[in-house]
């Protein structure tokens, strides 16, 4: 079957199975910023924005994303221009092997489009999909208040 | 080989019945999907999707608060009307169980159509006496206790209604977990109406494998009509492990889930008099 | 330097020399990649360049033992799309070992790419190569087998009872007794333990039982192989060993290793899983018969029944002492599970006594032995911690219990014992990898800081005892110390080239493997420090067997350390070629000795090195310090390529050092634990970490913090569940469960800076010592809330329940 997708802000048709998952059909598009990890939605690896919300992209039949919106964490920033977010991540040392960060800063997106003043708190349940096994998660939430100021500031986008 | 040849988006719900009639057992309604790509059935081979069919809505009447099949339980822990609702325990608890990426793709519709044992929504619901808007070529509503019980192939969920009469008791849940994403090793549920320190109408509601929901009406005339005393819940804290049905898995053995049994009484007295015990 | 927020605090003991780049929380040099997600992990760039690659999947046993009495591959060569499938049959017979450690290995010779026995759940059956992952799966199924089961041995306590089912009947090279299951053995004896038990006025004596537990890096073991355009076969592999695996891999397939190469790309997680062949031979030889790319990525079911775990362990711990405390007798007796096959047996074995032990150095009379045996369950591998951690499980909470017994503050106690300053142990040169060790005197500890500064933040004296109570609930604090190592001395070398360009900058090649970590981020502020440039003047290729110089890998916490010797050699080496054309261009006298003098990589800290007395680079310039007069390093490189004398300005240097400095850690814990339901619910985690100079202080905290949440994790919740065949039966993130972000108590790190005149720039190592601690603080936690000692591992609720109402556990 053929969907209507809508890819950072790209709109693409894609030829799809009708019981494949958004991820793989991401993958095969060339979309390698959405890392595959447990293929069970638990980790929060894969994480996209499906208009504008997070969700496992290993468990979203890509049938259901036909006629909506889905942006991966390089349609939030790139290493040219990366989003307040991204550089707050690296600013933080809240990287360590990388695996989870796509998803964790797509979440992180998520949370302050909605929310610009978020508690630490929020924040550990915003992103509470993501697992993460290098960092204990600590200068992660300090990223993503750190991003938070930033863009309250105004200054940054 | 069982495989999805087919993904029907539905224009209505007389669309999407009609479509499951004709296909009869290999159709499957979808809802968020997740059940469905995680657990497939090799006899399923259509699946219909019921995200066009104008079942997503949190709407607020008379009879009480109707939450459309396709909500997502972010939808609902957002709602101002749910977090009014029995002190709120839904939309606190849609808030925070499972992790957000399935909290935004979970729908309350698939939930109730899927019932695992380990889901907390269905017994939190059924502990607030919800009841289901049917469609089956004509609308029809039922507690959703019955339900659970008596499930029914091809009929469409089309919403949960939250009854007015309960909006002003107090709901309660209480899920035991390894963690926080863990699914329940033992979940209990109860809605608590007072008269001053008398309790008068009282519902509790166990799940946790390999049990579904379970609504316990003996343990809960244990409770109405007496005051919010520790010799209360102590009562019936001793006599639940012995009147709930628990079994053994990888998260725990029956054993323990019976002493878990005996803390989520406490727990619940902990919560309607404010002492820790 | 002193640093002060909320979860951290970085401070200095002592003082050492000034730095523009060490010491800093620079980016990481990858940050920007990772945080965007470029496609730079195997599997990504797998699917990017070899859209068309072939998929590998693996059958593996459904049995525990037994024999393959014929398996039938027909019906699923004819399935279109199935490209080859690898048995016993058609795969090379040589023996060999799955760890990826240096040479000779030091693990038994005890796997082979397939076998007609198959010794667990999970065990390898044979391999399909084909066009699609889909293809594969379903060509699996149609595999048929048909096994003679045997009797299994499913527990590490019946391995050496008379009669048990023997997992290795062939007898492999290397094992210690295979005929009774025993992988390695140990025996270390220091004095007459026995008898200085006997002698002594208080011993204790406990045993603790530690349990299967897993890595779970979020990216599963990947590899693809190719071969070039000059017919080199090349693995790009998920590896913390990319040297092992070309070694182990060119033996296997009975390659030459000119026709080998192997690739490490940016890697998801390791932790030690990755210290391990797995695949890197299976994708070599399918690529080698079908001429075309081959790819096995595994999923996560297959990751945890078949990768790699952690040694289960069961520990005899006895500790004899004086009325005061004062220990005298250390013994500890080791039996650990090394599942089906022997890999890391004998060194993580050995680790748990020669990174624990020496810690109490005041023990005159100290035995450790141990035994790893052979069963028919998941095999364990490296992880973190290296056998340190079931170690300190039991040390930590025996000494506990000692504290007790003697009703003294468990802190004074381990003060009254601890290795100081100036001091060592009999153990470390006893007691090695696997063999002799090497005499360590400890140069440099922050120790004694630690436990003080631990024991405030954690509010010791207001909480220790105190039982505080809130409803079902009560609280305690415990505590635990420990040391680890820094690369394996005289073992683990390492090495690294620099070459400079004509702007100034340098191009930097080594063989440490950044699985994460940030090692390429901190060797490069090394390098950038001796070369007194900016970290942009620096760019780094690390780990190609072909591009690079050789390195060990990531593992015993050896990079920082030994990565970082090379490289520091490698940095003032070509410095000091930077200064003797320096010298030409300011017709200034230089000692050419001290050109070409080796390197060294320990200074004592008020020592400086001879050559800056003559001159010293400053912003990219070379300053005389005789004359005041500068010349740029632009200017220098151009002079020497293409003007006058030309030649290149390029080194490449390697280390290996007698030292192993070890980092030192007190952890402390405070814990509620809920007596109805037995949930230990941990309140504040406190890690005070002395790691030498922290080279990138954000990095050094990202460590440590990451090894406690793992640490607490298989504290309290990770654990492998096992059906009646060995099987495991919770293979999935939905049934094994690590912390999430909601589940990480409040953690604050305290780093306590202490140069190490042995280690480049000051510094020791960080990567597992944070591991160590939960376990023993949590266990000693809850003693002190309930009274109750647990000895087996994990602290579950229901085990914890089972305590609190008197059952034995």
């Amino acid at each position: 079957m053929t969907i209507l997708v809508t890819v950072n802000t790209v709109e693409h048709f894609f030829d799809v199975q009708p019981d494949e998952v958004l991820l793989d059909v991401l993958r095969r598009e060339g979309y390698l910023e959405v890392k595959g990890s447990c293929h069970t939605g638990d980790c929060g690896a894969c994480t996209v924005l499906l208009d504008g919300r997070p969700v496992a992209s290993c468990l979203t039949l890509a049938a259901k994303a036909d006629g909506h919106t889905v942006t991966t964490v390089r349609g939030i920033g790139d290493q040219a221009h990366p989003h307040a977010i991204q550089d707050a991540f690296v600013k933080n040392g809240a990287v360590q092997c990388g695996y989870c960060v796509p998803g964790a800063i797509t979440s992180a997106k998520a949370l302050l489009d909605e929310n610009p003043d978020p508690t630490e708190e929020e924040i550990r349940l915003a992103m509470d999909s993501n697992y993460c096994r290098c960092t204990g998660y600590e200068q992660q939430v300090e990223a993503v208040l750190d991003a938070a100021a930033q863009l309250r500031k105004g200054d940054r986008k | 080989m069982g495989r999805i040849t087919q993904y029907y988006h539905a224009a209505s719900l007389e669309d999407a019945f009609a479509k499951a009639k004709q296909l009869g057992p290999v159709a499957a309604y979808i809802g968020g999907g997740v059940e469905l790509v995680l657990r497939r059935n090799p006899e399923i081979t259509t699946l219909i999707d019921l995200s066009r069919c104008g079942l997503d809505y949190i709407a607020a009447t008379r009879d009480g608060i109707e939450i459309g099949s396709q909500t997502t339980l972010t939808t609902i822990s957002r709602s101002a009307d749910i977090r009014q609702y029995a002190g709120g325990s839904l939309a606190y608890w849609t808030g925070r169980i499972a992790h957000n990426n399935l909290r935004n793709m979970i729908t309350v519709g698939g939930v109730i159509g899927r019932n695992q044992p380990w889901n907390d929504v269905v017994p939190h619901l059924v502990a607030l006496g919800a009841q289901v808007r049917l469609f089956d070529g004509a609308e029809r509503i039922m507690p959703l206790s019955g339900y659970i019980e008596a499930k029914q192939p091809g009929v469409i969920i089309k919403g949960v209604l939250l009854p007015a009469e309960n909006a002003g008791s107090k709901g309660f849940l209480w899920r035991f977990t390894r963690t926080w994403q863990d699914i329940s090793t033992l979940h209990f549920s109860a809605l608590v109406s007072c008269d001053g320190k008398v309790m008068t109408a009282v519902k509790l509601v166990f799940a946790g494998r390999p049990g579904h929901a379970t609504l316990y009406p003996r343990l809960s005339e244990e409770l109405v009509g007496k005051s919010l005393s520790h010799e209360t819940f102590a009562r019936v804290a001793e006599m639940a492990p012995d009147l709930v049905e628990v079994g053994t898995d990888l998260r725990a053995t029956g054993e323990f889930r019976r002493e878990l049994v005996r803390a989520a009484i406490l727990n619940l007295e902990e919560y309607m008099t404010g002492v820790a015990q | 330097m002193s640093i002060e927020r909320k979860g951290f605090r970085h401070l200095t003991e002592g003082s050492y020399p000034a730095t523009h780049v060490v010491g800093k929380s620079v980016d990481k040099v990858d940050g920007y990649a990772l945080v965007s997600g470029a496609p730079m992990y195997t599997d990504d760039i797998a699917a990017r360049d070899f859209p068309n690659r072939l998929h590998g999947k693996i059958l593996t046993s459904p049995i525990a033992n037994g024999v393959i009495i014929s398996i039938d591959t027909s019906a699923a060569e004819a399935m279109p799309g199935v490209r080859l499938i690898l048995t016993w049959k058609n795969t090379p017979r040589t023996f060999y070992t799955t760890a990826g450690q240096g040479w000779p290995e030091p693990s038994p010779y005890d796997n082979q790419m397939f076998t007609e026995r198959v010794r667990f759940v999970g065990d390898r059956v044979a391999a399909v190569f084909a066009d699609s992952k889909d293809v594969a799966e379903r060509a699996l199924k149609l595999i048929k087998v048909s096994f003679k089961e045997e009797p299994a041995v499913l527990d590490a306590d019946d391995a050496m009872k008379p009669g048990a089912p023997i997992v290795h009947p062939e007898d492999p090279k290397g094992a210690y007794d295979a005929a009774h299951n025993v992988a390695a053995h140990v025996d270390i004896n220091v004095g007459d333990v026995d008898k200085a038990l006997a002698e002594s006025e208080v011993t204790i004596s406990e045993t603790f039982q530690t349990h299967y537990a897993q890595h779970t890096p979020m990216e599963t073991h990947t590899a693809f192989a190719y071969t070039d355009d000059k017919g080199k076969i090349v693995i790009v592999s998920s590896t913390q060993v990319p040297w092992h695996v070309r070694r182990i891999v060119s033996r296997v397939l009975d390659l030459p290793m000119s026709k080998l190469r192997v690739v490490k790309p940016r890697i998801g997680g390791g932790y030690g899983t990755k210290q391990e062949i797995l695949i890197d031979d299976l994708v070599a030889c399918a690529a080698i018969r079908t001429g075309l790319p081959c790819e096995i990525e595994l999923t996560r079911k297959e990751e945890f029944v078949s990768a790699r775990t952690r040694h289960p362990m069961k520990i005899d711990m006895s500790i004899g002492c004086d009325k005061q405390g004062h220990f005298r007798a250390l013994k500890m007796y080791v039996l650990s599970n090394t599942g089906a096959y022997g890999s890391h047996s004998l060194t993580v074995m050995s680790n748990t006594g020669s990174k624990t032990l020496p810690l109490y150095n005041k023990a005159t009379d100290v035995r450790f032995f141990g035994d790893a045996v052979y069963t028919n369950l998941p095999v364990p591998g490296a992880y973190r911690g290296y056998g340190a951690t079931q170690g300190y499980a039991a040390l930590e909470c025996t000494i506990d219990d000692l504290a007790a017994k003697l009703n003294m503050d468990p802190i004074e106690l381990r003060k009254k014992n601890m290795i100081r300053v100036g001091e060592g142990s009999p153990i470390f040169e006893a007691l090695g990898e696997g063999r002799q060790g090497v005499a360590q005197t400890i140069k440099s500890s922050s120790l004694p800081t630690l436990v003080n500064l631990g024991a405030e933040a954690i509010g010791w004296m207001e909480k220790r005892g105190k039982h505080v109570r809130s409803g079902h609930k009560v609280r305690g604090v415990g505590m635990s110390m420990h040391m680890q190592g820094s690369g394996i001395p005289l073992i683990d070398m390492a090495s690294a080239s620099i070459k400079l360009n004509e702007d100034g900058s340098y191009f930097m090649t080594m063989g440490a493997t950044d699985i994460g970590t940030g090692s390429d981020t901190i060797l490069s502020q090394m390098a950038a420090e001796v070369l007194g440039v900016t970290m942009d003047q620096i760019s780094v290729l690390s780990s190609d067997t072909d591009l690079t110089p050789f390195d060990v890998g990531a593992y015993a916490s050896s990079t920082t350390f030994v990565s970082g010797g090379a490289v520091v050699k490698a940095a003032k080496a070509v410095r000091n070629q930077i200064f003797s054309v320096a010298a030409e261009m300011l017709g200034e006298e230089l000692d050419q000795q001290l050109v070409i003098a080796e390197p060294k990589v320990e200074w004592d800290n008020t020592q400086a090195d001879p050559i800056l007395s003559f001159y010293r680079m400053e912003d990219g310039n070379v300053v005389s310090v005789r004359s005041g007069k500068k010349v740029s390093v632009s200017g220098i490189a151009y002079r020497a390529y293409y003007e006058v004398n030309q030649r290149q300005i390029a080194t490449t240097q390697s280390f290996v050092s007698p030292y192993s400095p070890p980092p030192f850690a007190a952890h402390f814990v405070e814990i509620e634990v809920d007596e109805l339901t037995g949930k230990v619910e941990v309140l504040k985690y406190v890690a005070a970490v002395d790691c030498g100079v922290s080279i990138n202080p954000d990095l050094v905290r990202g460590q440590i913090m990451g090894a406690i949440a793992n640490g607490i994790g298989f504290a309290l919740t990770e654990e492998y569940h096992f059906g009646s065949h060995g099987n495991m039966t919770n293979p999935s993130l939905f049934d094994y469960k690590i912390l999430s972000r909601r589940d990480m108590p409040p953690t604050e790190v305290i780093v306590v800076d202490n140069y190490e005149p042995t280690g480049p720039w000051g510094a020791k190592s960080v990567a597992e010592i944070g591991i160590n601690g939960a376990i023993p603080a949590i266990g000693n936690a809850i003693f002190d809330a309930t009274g109750i000692r647990l000895h087996r591992t994990p602290y579950t609720p229901e085990r914890v329940l089972a305590a609190l109402r008197g059952k034995s556990v």
